[in-house]
């Protein structure tokens, strides 16, 4: 036993599980079922009493219902009721009998006695009597209407149930009926109490089982755990420690230690077997170190050899890699070539040269070498590649330097010379030189020569060669170059032309579709710049008209003309919109460009027509007003003539009439005056007779003037000191401005009220201050105050007539001495004009700065 | 009676056309700007409006435009009298719903031919 114990980890501890379970399982069984029976006897008792207070009430019933019918036959002599109450014995009877069968208790046994004698009592005494009374009350031998107890007394049955002593008597009390009521329902009442107390206890049984099965299962529960805990977990903890140990042996094992597990492979269970396996893997391991150093051993003899072989094989290959040097250098020298074909093909300005000569140099191996240009009137141009000035003037100024010799010559001239010693060079050696012409191919005079050096090695036929077919290549690649540079220069002129044009032009090219267009198209619509910015060049014709459609607000005119320009119906006459909402008024026209008769291409030009259409605007603005104001008293003149020559009129209206037309003609005339002298002003025509003049006793004469024709305003001058207001003004012009403020002044202030003028001098200047304490002008009138034959537009200011051109004029008169004018205003509160006119020995200074 | 409307700024010309129209009877409104004229014509029902282009406040053309668009004035006569004569004006006018136009200076004699014609 113990040794089937030891041959499998866990048995020991399974087999004290199972048993644990099997009396564990036995237990519940026996508990649930003694538990269980209890519970089943509780029931039984409990329908058991249920029946007994069933039959109970049916009994108490029935008796009610005997009683019930006996008085009925009392009452109202029905026999039938009689014959009813007698039919309840039996079943009375048959309850009794059921009590007596399940008698179980001394109570028990009582009740049904007191049920029995009840029954005899009832049935045998009472009925009878009643029934007696009942046929001697129909024979009429009783005849009083409830029952008399004498009566009762004289009727055969009683007298013999007396005798029999069944009934009490006595004359006192009459016979006792109400005793064996009273007593068989007190007896009713004390059963039915006592099942009731019955039912009590038994339920109180019952819960009690119930709690005991509660805790049995709760019981069962715990102790499982317990026993979980107390077998189980000490079990496991003792195999883990055995298998960590194992491990602990292995990872020494690693180390290389030895390892002794011989206390656990004595074992007999699965420890037992995982040990010796680990132990013959221990075995195996050593073995296996001691084949494998053995082994070692016999490769590092080999490697030794190897290594032998490979520095063979080392040598070989530095041969080949001198092999591939010189091939790589054959093949650079070809790719220097090949660049430098590329180099010429390519380039298109001087920056090309100094490439040009270092890659000539590297390719014929030589030290330093030059590029020399000969310049129109025999000036040279040189670049070089290692070489200084000094040498380089040597080179050109020497009469017998190689380049000065080929350029006699013209043709290539080779030189070898020892150099001296004072060379960097530690040993005296040979310096070879070529210089090679370069010519034009077009009228084969030299224009540029190849300098080369080298040292050690002279040229050799195939460096030569080299470097004759490069001078050939050079030739045509300079010639290029120089076309190039033409059309270049070309370009950038045409284009600075085109930038420099007010009128915007695109050009289309039919052979290519590219698109030429000028700065000044970018200027015009700034929306190009947003778009273009990044694909400039890549923008074709028809993005270009698309996008400068969108901002035209004739888009369809645009369009529509545009649509035209690539077709055999090509627009001669120009076509006139506006940008941006009328931002720009443009004038666009389209000019094919023919060469020898082929359309090469087609020009879109844009000039900016906004002023030209804004001038004509404000001049057909300008007569069409002057018209209006014309007419306006020349209607009144024309009508009221017209009703005075034609029509009888009384002299009042004829006085009237007259004074109209008078006034009216009057009007006339200051509005002829005054727009001829805008226009005169304006044009420029005005002549200005300046001078010397103290304005002070100017200004002070007027006042007198306006003072005497306005009673209702008070006139003040204010001046700042007592020096002269000097001004280098046209006298009457200053009258004509100082009259127009002075009356605008009493004119707008219609109720009267002060008008004060204040002289001042400043650094420069003499301001003149009109102020009035009239109507005012309200803020949004006062930008457009100084426009011609703007009136301000409101009922105050209608009442007042005026031409609408007197501050215009006040305007060009101060310009006209580079002076301003400005005003001031607060609506109802009044208006101030100020004019600040350079002062006399300022504008002498400015006016004739040559002569002083 | 004859109802006439004279929306007109000038009063000069307002006193022209006034005594020359009284004379022949007519009973005559006055307004001397284009807000006033506006008024009038919403309250009263006139025979004719005579109205100047410009104005202040509200050009003549302006207050057609709203009269026009009040019940039951569609079909009142006008007569714009102004100092704009140009084709594109009389054009304007007449899209607005202007009747008769009457360029200045013009003959008041004429004038009263003409009102007593539309009149009648």
């Amino acid at each position: 036993m113990n040794r089937w114990f030891k041959q499998k980890l866990g048995r020991d501890v399974m087999f004290v599980l199972y048993a644990f379970l099997t009396i564990a399982l036995l237990g519940s069984v026996f508990t649930y079922t003694y538990v269980d029976n209890r519970l089943e006897a509780n029931e039984s008792r409990l329908r058991d009493l249920d029946e007994r207070v069933t039959r109970l009430n049916a009994l108490w019933d029935e008796w009610q219902g005997a009683q019930y019918a006996s008085r009925g036959y009392l009452l109202f002599g029905d026999v039938a009721a009689l014959e009813r109450a007698r039919s309840k014995e039996n079943e009375f009877q048959q309850e009794i009998n059921w009590f007596k069968s399940v008698i179980r208790t001394r109570q028990g046994e009582i009740f049904a006695e007191d049920l029995q004698n009840f029954h005899d009592f009832y049935f045998d005494v009472i009925l009878p009597v009643t029934f007696e009374y009942g046929e001697a009350r129909q024979n009429g031998e009783v005849t009083e209407t409830f029952i008399d107890p004498e009566t009762v007394l004289s009727l055969p049955t009683a007298q013999r149930l007396i005798e029999q002593g069944v009934v009490q008597y006595s004359p006192e009390r009459g016979i006792d009926t109400l005793g064996p009521i009273e007593q068989i329902e007190t007896s009713l009442a004390d059963y039915q109490t006592l099942m009731e107390s019955e039912k009590e206890k038994v339920y109180a049984e019952w819960r009690q089982n119930n709690g005991i099965l509660q805790f049995l299962w709760i019981a069962s529960i715990l102790s499982f755990a317990v026993l979980i805990l107390m077998f189980v977990q000490p079990f496991l903890r003792r195999q883990s420690g055995l298998i960590s140990r194992l491990s602990i042996a292995s990872d020494r094992l690693l180390k290389g230690e030895i390892v002794d597990l011989s206390d656990q492979m004595v074992r007999e269970d699965e420890i037992g077997t995982m040990s010796r396996s680990f132990n013959k893997m221990a075995e195996t391991l050593r073995d296996n170190e001691r084949h494998l150093i053995e082994k070692n051993h016999e490769l590092q003899a080999q490697q030794e050899e190897l290594i032998a072989q490979q520095e063979e094989l080392q040598a070989q290959q530095q041969e080949l890699e001198e092999i591939l040097e010189q091939t790589q250098q054959n093949e650079q020298h070809l790719a220097y070539r090949n660049e430098l074909t590329e180099t010429l093909a390519a380039r298109d300005s001087l920056t090309a040269y100094p490439e040009i000569i270092e890659k000539l140099v590297a390719i014929t191996d030589s030290e330093v070498g030059a590029l020399v240009f000969v310049g129109e009137s025999g000036s040279y141009s040189v670049t070089s590649h290692g070489l200084n000035e000094t040498l380089t003037r040597q080179l050109l100024e020497s009469e017998n330097s190689v380049l000065t010799r080929a350029m006699t010559l013209r043709t290539t001239v080779h030189s070898s010379k020892q150099v001296a010693s004072d060379h960097p060079l530690p040993y005296p050696y040979y310096m070879y030189e070529t210089a090679v012409p370069v010519h034009d191919p077009t009228d084969d005079t030299v224009i540029a020569f190849i300098y080369l050096v080298r040292y050690k090695d002279r040229f050799t036929q195939t460096q030569m060669g080299d470097i004759t077919s490069f001078a050939r290549q050079l030739s045509l690649s300079l010639l290029r170059m120089r076309l190039f540079e033409e059309m270049t220069r070309e370009k950038g002129k045409t284009e600075r032309i085109l930038d420099s044009i007010r009128e915007a032009v695109i050009y289309v090219e039919h052979a290519t579709d590219d698109v030429f267009v000028n700065r000044p198209l970018y200027e015009m619509f700034p929306e190009l710049d947003e778009i273009s910015s990044n694909e400039l060049n890549e923008l074709s014709w028809n993005e270009w008209r698309e996008t400068i459609s969108t901002t035209v607000d004739q888009e369809d005119d645009f369009l529509k003309y545009t649509e035209r320009l690539f077709t055999d119906d090509f627009p001669h006459d120009s076509v006139s919109f506006s940008i941006r909402k009328g931002e720009m008024n443009l004038q666009m026209y389209a000019e094919r460009i023919i060469v020898g008769g082929v359309s090469k291409g087609t020009l879109l030009v844009f000039r900016d027509i906004t002023s030209e259409t804004e001038a004509e605007r404000l001049k057909s603005e300008f007569i069409s007003t002057i018209s209006h104001e014309l007419r306006t008293p020349l209607s009144s003149i024309y009508g009221f003539t017209e009703l005075m020559v034609k029509k009888q009129l009384p002299n009042d209206k004829q006085a009237k009439y007259l004074e109209t037309i008078h006034a009216e003609t009057e009007r006339l005339t200051h509005l002829v005056n005054d727009f001829l002298d805008v226009q005169r002003m304006e044009a420029g025509s005005q002549m200005y007779d300046r001078e010397q003049l103290d304005v002070e006793p100017v200004i002070r004469d007027m006042m007198t003037f306006y003072e005497a024709s306005s009673l209702k305003h008070q006139f003040e001058l204010i001046t700042s000191d007592d020096r002269p207001y000097e001004l280098f003004a046209d006298c009457q012009k200053f009258k004509q401005l100082m009259s127009n403020l002075l009356s605008n002044a009493v004119k707008y202030s219609p109720n009267g009220g002060k008008i004060t003028i204040e002289l001042a001098h400043h650094d420069q200047s003499v301001s003149i201050k009109v102020k009035d304490e009239g109507i005012g002008i309200p803020s949004e009138a006062l930008d457009r105050l100084f426009d011609k034959f703007y009136r301000v537009d409101n009922s105050d200011s209608r009442e007042i007539g005026g031409t609408g051109l007197g501050l215009p004029i006040c305007q060009e008169i101060v310009r006209g001495h580079a002076g301003q004018i400005h005003v001031e205003s607060v609506q109802h509160k009044g208006s101030t004009f100020t004019v600040v006119i350079p002062s006399y020995e300022h504008a002498i200074r400015e006016e004739t700065p040559a002569t002083v | 009676m004859v109802k006439i409307l004279l929306a007109e700024d000038e009063e000069v010309l307002r006193m022209l056309v006034l005594d020359t129209l009284e004379d022949e009877g007519y009973d005559i409104d006055e307004a001397p700007d284009g807000l006033e004229a506006y008024r009038l014509i919403e309250q009263n029902e006139y025979d004719l409006v005579i109205v100047d282009h410009m104005m202040p406040g509200m050009t003549g053309l302006e207050v057609i435009e709203k009269v026009r668009k009040l019940p039951g004035r569609q079909h009142t006569k006008v007569m714009m009298l102004t100092a704009k004569s140009q084709q594109s004006d009389r054009d304007c006018a007449n899209e607005i719903g202007v009747d008769y136009f009457i360029s200045k200076p013009f003959s008041p004699l004429e004038l009263v031919k003409i009102i007593g014609g539309i009149v009648n």
